[in-house]
């Protein structure tokens, strides 16, 4: 088995593939902060059931929830286009780098799974919270804000977290449509190379890593975010 | 007080689907421009994972043989200009039929199928005959019949497939078992034939002279039936109608062929002359 790992090749591997991380963190960064609003967005029609709206929202929420991260980024890379030519007259198909349909994919799926960690979030507030602010004169909006959000990010930031780095994981399938990614070098690097082994190693070690930041940023921010009596951690 | 909300809700939506299409927009038009003088720019889709006919170098350009030839007929064909797209293989012929694609070339062969869904080019550029291949010590397979009822390995996409359906048809009481999966690294499916997860594989027979170097450790652990699975040729793909591309490349490699300088690309990085025949 000597020949199926080589620090050499591991060391080169780790030099071609880590120039890739930006390209990662790239997805993950418009996927985030797009999926938060859209996220938001969504979690109110829900809260609010707005008629067929609310029934877009569902089916939306269930469609992105329910199906493979793979199979959408194809219904995006290749549907999209079927519905985004005509209207706008354009061939997005054959003009958009090849990023842009893994920053919608991903915006779409992350918006769906942060909107249900936003829609329990803010229904996990006691209604004698949302009560305590009518009474004493706040209006829908300042309750929203004053009083029902501050609760609510603390019961979302776990879940949160948990979403954040299985987003990360899941970037690295945008190389199966043509984006070269931590993932997508790594392949390349080991299919020139007649060796795959230690770009995946390298891969791996950075995800690690990653995830590891992760956990202590979020336990954090979790800690941060405990207002009143501190919680013994 | 919930009317107000409501519409908030509303405008924010609309504000946020404008600026996200604004910002797609705003990306276009640099790349499709049908440019100066009518230079017409040509979406050439590839692969990154085979070496040494398209893959990436060491600072994550692409390169390999279809990069040369590619190259070279550009330079022929004033009218075009080449631009290049990598892709999962397996995804390469789907953006040809979506349109997303001009030319496709990853070592393809024809088969009936491809031949319905896409225009093939009439002029080859690299001779492609695909030999099954076993382990050197497995003297019980001499021929195709001898793999019936045993295990190959075949790459989802991969041409041999078709060839292998087309024995099973005709042999359908005593089959030979394919084994598709997705990934492609040589080291694996060398791995798989070693360890004897699969009998046999279908390659070329430069194919399984790289793999007797990489991984034989000074030995030829492989070797290639007598009898070749298939002898054919590779094309480059097109989309249906598009004559007019496949006409003027095909004409470029005429060109290079009769110049010598597409056998020249073939031995400086294939190592030999692939391009007439083996």
């Amino acid at each position: 088995m000597s020949g199926l790992f080589s620090w050499d090749r591991f060391t080169a591997a780790a030099r071609q593939v880590f120039p890739y991380l930006p390209v990662t963190f790239e997805i993950v960064a418009i996927a985030t902060i797009g999926g938060i609003i859209l996220g938001l967005l969504v979690a109110f029609v829900r809260l609010k059931k707005p008629p067929v709206l609310y029934q877009i929202c569902t089916v939306y929420i269930s469609f992105m929830r329910g199906t493979p991260m793979l199979v959408q980024l194809f219904l995006i890379m290749y549907g999209l286009p079927i519905f985004i030519n005509p209207i706008f007259g354009l061939n997005i198909g054959r003009t958009w780098d090849k990023i842009y349909f893994a920053y919608v994919t991903f915006v779409l799926n992350q918006g769906a799974f942060l909107s249900s960690i936003f829609y329990t979030a803010i229904k996990a507030v006691p209604i004698g919270q949302i009560e305590a602010g009518y009474s004493v004169g706040l209006t829908e909006l300042q309750t929203m804000v004053r009083i029902v959000f501050p609760q609510a990010i603390k019961t979302a930031i776990p879940p949160f977290g948990v979403d954040f780095v299985c987003l990360f994981q899941n970037v690295s399938l945008v190389f199966s449509i043509g984006v070269i990614d931590l993932m997508g070098r790594a392949n390349a690097f080991g299919s020139a190379q007649g060796h795959m082994l230690e770009g995946y190693v390298f891969v791996a070690i950075v995800y690690i890593i990653i995830s590891f930041i992760m956990r202590i940023a979020f336990d954090w921010l979790n800690r941060a975010v405990t207002y009143g009596k501190k919680a013994k951690t | 007080m919930k009317r107000i909300n409501f519409k908030r809700l509303v405008a924010i939506a609309g504000i946020a689907a404008l600026l996200t299409f604004s910002a797609g927009c705003s990306n276009n038009g640099a790349s499709d421009a049908q440019g100066e003088a009518g230079v017409q720019t040509i979406i050439v889709g590839t692969g990154t994972e085979y070496e040494p006919y398209c893959y990436l170098d060491d600072n994550g350009n692409l390169a390999g043989y279809e990069l040369e030839v590619l190259k070279a007929v550009d330079e022929l064909l004033p009218q075009y200009e080449f631009e290049y797209q990598t892709a999962a293989f397996k995804n390469i012929l789907v953006s040809l039929g979506a349109g997303q694609i001009d030319l496709a070339a990853h070592q393809y062969e024809t088969n009936p199928e491809r031949e319905e869904n896409y225009l093939f080019g009439k002029e080859s550029y690299t001779t492609f005959v695909t030999y099954p291949v076993v382990l050197t010590s497995r003297t019980d397979i001499q021929t195709l019949d001898d793999l019936a009822g045993k295990v190959v390995y075949i790459p989802t996409g991969d041409n041999s497939q078709y060839y292998v359906e087309e024995y099973n048809n005709a042999h359908p009481d005593n089959p030979i078992i394919i084994e598709n999966t997705d990934s492609w690294t040589p080291e694996e499916v060398t791995q798989g034939l070693k360890n004897g997860r699969w009998d046999a594989t279908f390659k070329t027979q430069r194919d399984i002279d790289v793999w007797n170097e990489e991984y034989g450790n000074g030995s030829d652990f492989l070797r290639a039936l007598d009898e070749p699975l298939q002898s054919s040729s590779t094309y480059y793909l097109y989309q249906k109608g598009n004559t007019e591309l496949q006409e003027a490349v095909d004409g470029a490699l005429k060109e290079l062929k009769a110049s010598g300088r597409l056998a020249e690309i073939s031995v400086e990085v294939l190592g030999g002359d692939y391009t007439e025949s083996e």
